[in-house]
């Protein structure tokens, strides 16, 4: 990753995505990156408000416009102030939307949380994960959900 | 905070890459680079009987690979060469166990030849079982 570069990092609200959103930060502090932090849905919000929505109630249902508020909380509380971050928000497979905004804003890496909402027992990588860093152009980060108790001293 | 960085190579383009990306981050985080590379015996065991010669080979190509990485790395940022044998997958999760790097960062692809594979079958595998963030470079 060049200093001029900057890191795109995917949220779906997921406590991995927070955590991939604290490496960036620390990485950004090391590099100067900016960060954009990137939230791809399937429907926008009109869809989501939508009465009649077929989807079954949950984190799926949940608005763009929820999740970046609670990200942007979440950025407030953490940001170190020499850190600049923007917010952007897609419609679209996330998948295939996170490797085209990355590379539409030449950026030197994406971090991404190994597992997201879903809980599907027996993969080790959620389905998003796996196709980004297969089909993104730039370097992936790929981060772990970390137990609090494992320090090294 | 990454300190100790982990750099497994085999001497593909996309290995090569990954060092360089290793050195860019070592810089910015002073951390350490520690690059290591397996002698694939199990392959060659398929169907050669593990003659001296043979190991002999290996270990000197993997040494070059390794002296490759090493001289890329500028004065100042600290790194060491380590050379394994055995299942390549395997072996760089039993050196993660040991040496706990804070960062893992290789390619995507290596010398496989396969076609069409977007991943290759030791960076899948280490992507899986790696509890520290791993980096994988295009
Ligand atoms: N023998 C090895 N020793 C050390 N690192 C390795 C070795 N083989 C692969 N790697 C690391 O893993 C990365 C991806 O290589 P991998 O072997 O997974 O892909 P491939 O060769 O294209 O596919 P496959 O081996 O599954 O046919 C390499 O860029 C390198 O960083
Ligand atoms: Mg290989």
């Amino acid at each position: 990753m060049k200093k001029n570069q900057c890191i795109v990092v995917p949220v779906d609200g997921s406590e991995t995505s927070i955590q991939a959103m604290d490496t960036a930060l620390e990485l950004a502090q090391a590099t100067g990156a900016k960060i954009i932090f990137l939230h791809a849905a399937y429907f926008d919000s009109s869809t989501d408000d939508d009465a009649d929505s077929w989807l079954p109630e949950g984190p799926v249902t949940e608005s763009v416009g929820d999740i970046m508020e609670d990200v942007r909380r979440v950025v407030k509380e953490r940001l170190p102030a020499n850190i600049n971050a923007a917010f952007a928000e897609r419609t679209g497979d996330p998948a295939t939307v996170i490797a085209e905004f990355a590379a539409a804003e030449q950026a030197g890496l994406i971090v991404i949380g190994a597992r997201g909402l879903s809980t599907v027992e027996g993969f080790l990588l959620g389905s998003v994960s796996q196709e980004v860093m297969e089909t993104a152009t730039c370097a992936v980060l790929i981060i772990k959900q970390k137990r609090q108790e494992e320090a090294f001293s | 905070m990454i300190k100790n960085i982990l750099v497994p190579v085999d001497g593909s383009e996309c290995s090569d890459r990954a060092v360089i990306e290793a050195i860019a981050m070592a810089e910015y985080c002073e951390a350490k680079l520690s690059f290591l590379y397996v002698a694939n015996i199990n392959q060659l065991a398929i169907n050669a009987y593990l003659s001296d010669a043979i190991l002999d080979a290996v270990t000197k190509a993997g040494k070059v690979i390794l002296d490759r990485a090493m001289e890329t790395v500028p004065t100042g940022i600290p790194k060491e060469a380590y050379s394994e044998t055995g299942a390549p997958a395997v072996v760089i999760m039993d050196f993660v166990a040991e040496h706990n790097p804070d960062m893992i960062i290789m390619g995507s692809r290596g010398l496989g030849l396969v076609k069409g594979v977007l991943l290759g079958s030791v960076s899948q595998y280490v992507v899986e079982q790696s509890k520290c963030p791993v980096m994988v470079v295009k």
